[in-house]
């Protein structure tokens, strides 16, 4: 039961004019092959940068990473140089980002863009090249593709974005595909069609996903197995279903409406709220100034995860203390 | 009893132009009639191109109706000489999406917030820095927040702030266009339970905007959906969000995933796109996507249909008792 | 007790700029800018006091030290009346910057409130001032300080305000882009539900944010009017004789140049010292004004 994607000590730390941030400090996070993960978080709790650093993507100043490992079906990616990297991104992983308007290029048409990739990493060129075009475009149910594979950016709307995005990020039949908030910007309507088109496409390309939102229910909808990032590290990470009908983390249960409602309305600081406190030099438990259920351990040490029910994780001493 | 605000038949189209010649018109507000009361809550939902943003700035006078009217305490709003229209600014507020920009960068929060004061009060310094104190009290925030600057803080704070300063000049009315959509899950909750506790405090009305429906569940009393520049449904927020009448909410509400609901797989997808503002779709704007469109649908625009009291929809279904 | 929120909101201003301060410093070739900058401050404020010859600054006794080379007497040896070179290179700092601080002034007077009522206003008072201010840009900006000053006879005030004139488009065109994207954004839109009167929006409001790239313009232009003026000297349009204006100097040294070298080449290295600091002064201005490189 070897792990598609296996992090272990993952620890990611800027350099910024107020001293050095440890943003990322992951102990472990595992994916199955063929698993859709989904990693809950609010913004600031560091998701998109453990996204880019699994793919290396972030600038080595301002950023320090450092870590055991951060395996893609047995291989290390943390000690591959940047010509290896650029193999495997595109190729192998993938990556889906938030904003469709700013990964598309405004000066290229889409069919262009898309030939681009598909040029450089399955050397087509030529009339296979205009069909597999029209296939991918095809695959995302984008309507009329050959129309559309002539048309630029800014001529299509968000939802038609996202579907090139995709087909972008599926063009080379990677193995693993990272989506960070792909439907954050969308209408209702518009996120449901392209959520289920993300399942339809995993299903029949067997893609391992890393689903990255803010939004646990939409998580738990489309997604085998959830994580909980808080401040860089990973809380809580179970099953779905486990997660959602029984949260044990205090901050996770808040996550999800299922805490107790009693607030003075002060700006006591919400839990997660990137503010005033500078997180990231704590020790102990990162949560612990907003936490309703300290014990003492809580300011001392880091809480680790430990399996308090079958497939179901918690990083938190107070949990830990209750169940044994 | 003459309602707090009342929109009648309100209009903005926006030109089209080419070179100097005007080729089409943007139908954004295309005959909205609307009114609140003093301390209800409308919410207003409707996806992207529905004309809401437009609505909003209608509403504050941020932008002139091509045609129809908006009412305030009874006052047509475009007859209004300058000294009157500045009265009546100090009634109706705003709190913006973007917490980012609607502060303004360079200004210590202290005068951010005190805006409405200098405008509208004549305060000797002392007294006008207590007020603003007060007024960050109330949105949670320490007194000395007033002598730091915006940046300084997280988007949920400076959404507090942005209530505090739509609170000093202690209006009837504020308008909440898409108020918790950029911040964190967790301030979200904090900040809409202190709006709710705000309004039965102070005794305000509020119209609240966003795409998100939770949101507006949580704090409407009563619910509009938009398509298109028109309004389709009107109720209170049981009766539109518990049973829905107008195909188009129905299929918003659908459009959420539920985990214990079957996850993705249950959700019935609306196909197709929002049509362009410009040339919307005879008769009944939604008929494109709509499941049961019927003949009648693509050649007359519905009228109102009252379901209940208070629960009104425009859709050719309702016709027969649907 | 009355008067603490003036220390309150002063404190939070020195809180503001310690970033911009800090990073300033970062750079090198910034920071060797800066500390130039303000030694040429120095020089210009105290140059009366600092010279080894002041009564050089405007003429001389005797005329038997004329054309020395450079000694231990006469640093940079004495032009043909006899009077130290370095002395009026010296006073020359303070010509220098006070003209085109003055003559930037000028500028900024008539560019910025123009180019601010035009972003703001109303269509067609938006296409009035702007087409006149095309007008204005048409003509080369040396080329016109050069009519202007020749219009109204050769001084340096005369200077000042002929390049003041042929300058101002510049800001007008700078402050109106900004204007115009300032103006949509929410906190004015925000000031405008408020009821803050439109003159209280743009100079309070939007301007102030307008202040960083008119930062980074006007540094940059401190050294190109050091130019125009020294150009204008030396066609004889700007300072007159005896005053040692840099470019004066030169042109005057232009006689005499094959056998005193010394004559032009100090007050050229001056003028090429001080315009090489502002350019780097405005590129260090740039890098840590612009909201995007600044954050990380």
């Amino acid at each position: 039961m070897g792990s598609f994607l296996g992090i272990r000590n993952l620890k990611v730390s800027f350099k910024t004019f107020e001293g050095t941030k440890n943003v990322i400090d992951l102990e472990a996070l595992s994916i199955q092959k063929g698993e859709t993960f989904g990693l809950v978080g609010e913004s600031g709790a560091g998701k998109s940068v453990l996204a880019y650093s699994i793919l290396k993507l972030l600038s080595s100043p301002p950023a320090i990473i450092s870590g055991d490992a951060v395996e893609l079906d047995g291989d290390n990616l943390l000690a591959k140089n940047e010509r290896d990297m650029m193999n495997i991104r595109g190729r192998k992983v993938s990556m889906i980002f938030q904003d469709p308007m700013s990964s598309l290029n405004p000066v290229f048409t889409i069919g262009d863009q898309l030939s681009n990739v598909l040029r450089k990493n399955r050397r087509l060129s030529g009339k296979a090249l205009k069909q597999e075009v029209e296939a991918m475009l095809k695959l995302v149910q984008l309507p009329d593709p050959v129309q559309s594979a002539r048309k630029y950016p800014h001529e299509l709307s968000g939802g038609q974005r996202q579907r090139v995005i995709i087909a972008l990020a599926l063009s080379c039949d990677p193995q693993f595909l990272i989506a960070d908030e792909p439907t954050r910007n969308l209408d209702v309507t518009i996120q449901a069609q392209i959520l289920k088109l993300i399942v339809e496409l995993q299903r029949k390309m067997n893609v391992t996903i890393l689903y990255i939102a803010n939004n646990p229910e939409l998580v738990s909808s489309i997604c085998d197995k959830m994580g909980v990032l808080h401040r860089g590290r990973l809380i809580e990470v179970g099953s779905v279903k486990s997660v959602m009908s029984n949260p044990l983390h205090p901050y996770t249960s808040i996550l999800l409406h299922t805490d107790s409602k009693e607030t003075d309305g002060t700006a006591r600081e919400a839990p997660g709220e990137v503010s005033m406190e500078d997180w990231s030099q704590l020790t102990g438990c990162r949560f612990v100034n907003q936490c309703r259920c300290i014990v003492e351990d809580c300011k001392m040490g880091i809480p680790t995860l430990k399996q308090v029910a079958d497939d179901h994780y918690v990083a938190c001493h107070y949990v830990t203390g209750r169940v044994g | 009893m003459e309602p707090l605000l009342r929109l009648v038949e309100l209009k903005k189209y926006f030109p089209v132009k080419n070179g100097m010649r005007v080729s089409a018109w943007v139908k954004a507000v295309d005959g909205v009639s609307l009114s609140i009361g003093q301390k209800v809550t409308l919410g207003v939902v409707g996806e992207s191109g529905c004309g809401k943003t437009t609505l909003a700035n209608l509403i504050v006078g941020l932008e002139q109706p091509t045609a129809g009217q908006v009412y305030f305490e009874g006052l047509d709003m475009q007859k209004l000489n300058p000294v009157e229209l500045k009265k009546v600014r100090s009634n109706i507020q705003i709190v913006f999406q973007d917490p980012f920009w609607s502060l303004n960068p360079r200004w210590l929060v202290r005068d951010v917030v005190g805006e409405p004061l200098k405008v509208h009060l004549r305060l000797k310094q002392g007294e006008y820095v207590e007020r603003v104190e007060q007024l960050l009290g109330t949105v949670g925030l320490p007194k000395d927040a007033a002598y730091k600057y915006p940046h300084e803080f997280s988007g949920g704070q400076k959404q507090r702030i942005a209530i505090a300063r739509a609170l000093a000049s202690k209006p009837k009315f504020i308008l909440l266009d898409e108020p918790v959509s950029a911040i964190d899950i967790v301030s979200q909750v904090q900040i809409l339970d202190m709006l709710q506790g705000l309004k039965d405090e102070m005794e305000l009305s509020y119209i609240l905007i966003s795409h998100d429906l939770e949101v507006v569940n949580s704090l409407s009393d009563f619910i509009v959906v938009m398509y298109l520049g028109k309004v389709v449904e009107y109720g209170s927020a049981a009766a539109v969000f518990g049973t829905p009448a107008h195909p188009y909410t129905q299929a918003l509400l659908d459009s959420i995933p539920k985990q214990e609901a079957g996850g993705i797989d249950a959700v019935k997808t609306l196909e197709g796109e929002v049509p362009s503002a410009i040339n919307p779709p005879g008769g009944c704007r939604f008929h494109t996507r709509c499941k049961y469109a019927m003949g009648k649908c693509e050649t007359e625009e519905p009228t109102i249909f009252k379901l209940d009291n208070q629960h009104e929809a425009w859709c050719w279904l309702l016709e027969s008792g649907h | 007790m009355n008067h603490s929120h003036l220390l309150k909101s002063l404190f939070a201003r020195i809180r503001e700029a310690r970033l911009t301060l800090f990073l300033l410093t970062r750079n090198r070739l910034t920071l060797a800018a800066v500390i130039f900058a303000l030694i040429l401050v120095l020089v210009a404020l105290l140059a009366p006091y600092i010279a080894p010859h002041p009564n050089h600054f405007y003429g001389v006794d005797s005329l038997e030290d004329s054309l020395q080379p450079p000694s231990s007497r006469y640093i940079f040896g004495t032009d043909e009346q006899g009077r130290d070179i370095f002395s009026r290179i010296l006073y020359g700092t303070r010509l220098s910057l006070v003209t085109a601080i003055l003559s930037i002034g000028l500028a900024l007077l008539i560019g910025v409130p123009l180019g601010a009522i035009a972003g703001y206003s109303n269509r067609l008072i938006d296409e009035i001032i702007m087409r006149i201010t095309d007008i204005f840009c048409g003509f080369p900006a040396l080329l016109l300080a050069i009519t202007v000053a020749a219009f109204l006879g050769p001084s340096l005030p005369n200077a000042m305000l002929a390049i003041g004139i042929s300058w101002w488009p510049l800001y007008t065109r700078l402050i109106y882009g900004q204007v115009i994207s300032l103006r949509e954004r929410q906190f004015v839109r925000a000031a405008k539900v408020i009821g803050t009167h439109p003159l209280k929006i743009i100079f309070g409001h939007i301007l102030p944010n307008c202040i960083a790239p008119l930062i980074v313009q006007a540094s940059l232009d401190m050294g190109s009017v050091i130019l125009v003026v020294s150009a204008l000297s030396f066609l004889g349009l700007g300072a007159q004789p005896p005053t040692p204006d840099w470019g004066l100097m030169i042109s005057t040294s232009r006689n005499y140049f094959l056998e005193s070298w010394w004559y032009s080449v100090f007050p050229g290295l001056a003028i090429f010292v001080t315009v090489l600091t502002f350019n780097l002064l405005g590129d260090g201005f740039r890098e840590v004004l612009d909201p995007k490189t600044r954050n990380r």
